[in-house]
């Protein structure tokens, strides 16, 4: 096997079959390893890993399931609470496909609320990327950030529907490191619901973070709105 | 032409919650009138209202009829880090945040919650239901569950004025090791919303929880229904 290559029959397998319901039966391994034209042994090492992730159940002789409940609901702790990982990152761990539309982005300047978030002098440009986020073709969060473009200068020369964002932000040397987070659930304003293909006054999880590099320098404020079907929040505290 | 970037109304809107986060108009106070908004912030009447619409949406006003938009509390901030303050009844969180015991009673978990507590199906606990309110204003609804071999001859009393784990703490000499919590959203059923004084189907957060001892046995699991609109968690990983 190819290293990593059960990583992308993963991802084609809950491409194909992330759909069917909770508890319905994927096809067998021999006819799966027809399909992607793969040997048994990589479907068997691939299924393996998903059901490590908790995405199907395999049953001794009863063959592999989809497993609903953990693999439409993400756990977005390591995101939210621990980590420094990007939506994008986080979700493709779960052998889910995500793409990202940029809505608007661009500079901006003269706003106090966001200075005030980023800790900047008045008129200190800002870059401003509104991004909708969707997993499996299904809006996933919408999320407004903005930045001290001082620190990122050639910021406005990327493709953020291609460049993760933490990606860039690392190799430019200011990833965030530590955060202050701030969680709500909110009904939707019509603008949000729009993008996340929801009612408006629907709920979705809310976040407003900062996130600060490792001189503790404000480098990130994003407000995002999540739906809520999509994401729970796990997290253990020692006492 | 360049899309616009930020709305003018969501602009002033930030504005406003800028001027509360800074303290210079609190909890209570009166908003000036919008004629008078619109002049400071040299923008159109209407833009104004829909700024202020978007605020009251937010929860970060209230309207008075015939008087005007007022300050609205503050929300509730749950510092998810630290397990003993999330928990505590008067939280130094500059509220009375009281709790009311509801209901006690010896019950033995039937097979979701076991599932849940990850304890065997019939184990003995103690339930213990509690209404938890700012003021009159109900907050949230709490069902904690004690395993008796771990509290043997718990009573209502012990719990009338203190957390379930400070009781612990205290009568049982347990030392609290760490909590798994979960957080998700979820709709209010007929208990909930009775409680709440909320209209059935309306969003919840739901708050669950497991809380070991140091030597790893679980010593309380709970199931916490919180109204969206007064609480909100903050994770908060750096001073």
């Amino acid at each position: 096997m190819k290293k990593g290559q059960y990583k992308s029959i993963a991802a084609q397998i809950m491409d194909d079959y992330g759909s069917y319901l909770d508890g319905e039966a994927l096809p067998g391994e021999r006819e799966l390893a027809e399909k992607y034209g793969v040997k048994r042994s990589t479907i068997q090492y691939a299924l393996g890993k998903m059901a490590e992730q908790e995405l199907v159940y395999r049953r001794r002789g009863a063959g592999t399931f989809i497993r609903k409940k953990n693999s439409s609901i993400m756990n977005i702790s390591d995101a939210a609470v621990q980590g420094t990982k990007g939506i994008s990152a986080l979700v493709r761990s779960y052998g889910i496909k995500v793409n990202t539309v940029v809505l608007v982005s661009g500079t901006i300047t003269g706003n106090r609320f966001l200075e005030n978030k980023l800790q900047l002098q008045e008129g200190e440009p800002i870059f401003a990327l509104h991004r909708v986020r969707y997993s499996n073709e299904k809006p996933l969060a919408v999320e407004y950030t903005y930045i001290p473009k001082e620190l990122f200068p050639d910021i406005d020369k990327m493709d953020f529907r291609e460049v993760s964002l933490y990606e860039y932000m690392e190799s430019r040397g200011h990833l965030p490191d530590r955060y202050d987070k701030r969680l709500r659930v909110v009904k939707l304003f019509p603008k949000e619901a729009r993008y996340l293909e929801l009612p408006v006054d629907d709920p979705a999880f809310s976040f407003e973070l900062i996130g600060v590099d490792k001189e503790r320098h404000p480098v990130e404020y994003t407000e995002s709105f999540l739906r809520c079907d999509k994401a729970e929040f796990r997290f253990t505290t020692r006492i | 032409m360049r899309k616009r970037i930020l709305f003018k109304e969501e602009e002033i809107a930030r504005e406003i919650i800028l001027l509360i986060e800074n303290a210079r108009l609190k909890e209570g106070d009166r908003l000036p009138a919008e004629r008078q908004l619109a002049e400071e912030f040299g923008v159109q009447r209407d833009t104004v209202r829909c700024a202020l619409e978007i605020l009251l949406k937010k929860g970060e006003l209230v309207k008075v009829p015939r008087q005007g938009y007022y300050v609205a509390p503050r929300k509730i901030a749950l510092n998810i880090k630290d397990f003993s303050s999330v928990r505590k009844d008067v939280a130094d969180i500059g509220k009375k945040y009281k709790a009311t015991v509801l209901s006690f009673e010896r019950v033995s978990l039937d097979s979701e919650q076991s599932e849940i507590a990850g304890l065997p199906e019939g184990t003995i606990c103690y339930q213990v239901l509690r209404l938890r309110c700012d003021d009159d204003k109900p907050i949230s609804v709490e069902k904690s569950y004690l395993p008796a071999d771990h509290a043997p001859g718990l009573t209502k009393a012990d719990v009338l004025s203190k957390p379930s784990s400070s009781v612990l703490k205290q009568k049982y000499g347990i030392n609290l090791g760490s909590a798994q919590q979960k957080i998700t959203q979820v709709y209010a059923a007929e208990l909930e919303a009775a409680l709440l004084k909320i209209s059935r189907n309306e969003p919840l957060i739901r708050y669950e929880g497991i809380v070991y001892d140091k030597k790893g046995r679980v010593v309380e699991f709970f199931d916490n229904f919180i109204r969206i609109d007064c609480i909100e968690f903050r994770i908060r990983d750096f001073a």
